[in-house]
């Protein structure tokens, strides 16, 4: 070590940072020089100095801590309405509220459940199971027909279909009894075949099941398959596909959108 | 620390606690006791004791906010200094925006009982002291007074180790001489 060094390393050998090594260097290289000696004595005796000038200067906390624990414990202004009994009794009330009528809201309704599961157990054995029935018709023409028999209108049987789908046949279909029948159209694209059930109140009277669908889309799980029903105008229709229930909402919903 | 969970270093073990009333002992127990370390490093930094004040109050309000990821059983005094130091540039900024007027520290603040014999000389390194750029007075009151090393400064500063030892080497040598000068101006009878 030289004695140009000392002041870079004074502060190192201060707070105990120098290696071992180092350190004896600097104990050894001050033993043997009077100048940094001297350096180091009146270093230390500054530092000695200010730390006890600095370290005993008279502060008063006090303040500091009272006005940090009074903001430590400060009720925030929304705490406090929380706290008074008039707005607990509001939010009580009206959490009840909400959620009596979210349980309302979310019970199903037993006709709709009914309706949609026979829709679905219809589909299973007229498209999967592929039980032999009769009264079907392939043709286009003999299904317009078939659908202003039932519904009163050909114009369903194209417009249901959705984009990229093809007519395969189509039935009437007691869902709900021998005295209500649905026109069931089935349509394919690729291997996929999906179901529509149409009827209209125009024809005959609304059935149990009909009269459950609302104009929003309601949907239900039944096994594998997605089934969303709806009523649009006169109208009732049921939907009914192996898709995902994103995907069975969007078919129905431009099903729906056709209709209006 | 897990969240939500204090812990108190009690003399021969350690309570774990769960709970917001809890959090306020340990925060009690961990963070309050510097408050004194704090200000003095305040008032040393500033040379304002309200804006010391001030930067303290913002320090511990701001340590009390997330107080959470302090990791409990390191060093509470380094996670405070680190959260002043932070602070003091935009504390003293928003008191000179302010234009409040402070009374500045004075040497009548001094304990001169406790200071005995050597009141005088403590009483001219302080002045050289506060005489220093802010930057040197920073270092040397985190080194020498609150006992932090080089490295620790480098880290609570973001600095590089060797400006904070060029600051450090700076700021003693300028107490030193300014010591020596004084001390020897003394001893020729002239002060």
């Amino acid at each position: 070590m030289r004695c140009n060094e000392f002041d870079d390393l004074a502060s190192l050998y201060l707070s105990h940072e120098l290696d071992t090594a180092r350190r004896r260097e600097f104990d050894q290289h001050v033993a043997g020089c009077p100048t940094c000696a001297s350096l180091l004595e009146r270093q230390v005796r500054a530092d000695d100095l200010l730390r006890s000038s600095l370290a005993t200067l008279p502060v008063s906390t006090a303040a500091v801590r009272s006005r940090v624990s009074a903001q430590i414990h400060a009720v925030p202004w929304w705490r406090q309405i929380f706290q008074t009994r008039r707005f607990q009794f509001a939010l009580a009330s009206t959490v009840l509220v909400i959620v009596t009528i979210s349980f309302l809201r979310s019970r199903s309704d037993p006709r709709a459940v009914y309706l949609f599961e026979t829709s679905a157990a219809d589909h299973v054995e007229c498209v999967v199971q592929r039980i032999e029935k009769a009264g079907w018709v392939t043709d286009v023409g003999a299904t317009e027909q078939l659908a202003i028999q039932i519904v009163g209108d050909a114009r369903p049987v194209r417009g249901l279909a959705p984009t990229g789908y093809t007519l395969v046949k189509a039935r009437p279909c007691r869902l709900e009894g021998k005295a209500k029948i649905w026109l069931h159209l089935i349509y394919s694209r690729g291997a996929r075949e999906i179901s529509f059930f149409v009827r209209s109140s125009r024809n005959s009277p609304g059935s149990t099941g009909q009269l459950a669908l609302t104009a929003n889309l309601s949907s239900q799980r039944v096994g594998d398959l997605e089934v969303v029903g709806f009523q649009r105008g006169a109208y009732g229709i049921v939907f009914v596909a192996d898709l995902s229930r994103n995907e069975a909402l969007r078919v129905a919903s431009a099903a729906a959108d056709w209709i209006s | 620390m897990r969240a939500g969970v204090y812990r108190l270093a009690m003399i021969d073990h350690t309570v774990e606690m769960v709970g917001p009333e809890l959090r306020e002992r340990a925060f009690e127990h961990e963070a309050m006791p510097h408050t004194a370390s704090l200000l003095r490093a305040a008032i040393s930094i500033t040379r304002d004791s309200a804006v010391a004040e001030d930067l303290v109050q913002e320090t511990l309000l701001r340590a009390w906010r997330f107080f959470d990821r302090f990791d409990q059983g390191t060093n509470c005094k380094a996670w405070l200094f680190r959260i002043m130091l932070n602070l003091s540039t935009r504390v003293r900024e928003k008191r000179t925006a302010e234009s409040i007027s402070s009374v500045p520290l004075d040497e009548t603040h001094a304990d001169h009982a406790s200071a005995g014999g050597d009141f005088l000389q403590q009483l001219l390194i302080r002045r050289a002291f506060e005489a220093l750029p802010q930057d040197q007075r920073s270092v040397l009151h985190l080194a020498i007074v609150d006992g932090f090393t080089c490295k620790e400064i480098a880290e609570l500063l973001s600095l590089p180790m060797g400006t904070v030892m060029s600051r450090l080497s700076r700021g003693r040598v300028s107490l030193r001489d300014h010591l020596a000068g004084r001390t020897l101006v003394r001893g020729k009878g002239i002060c």
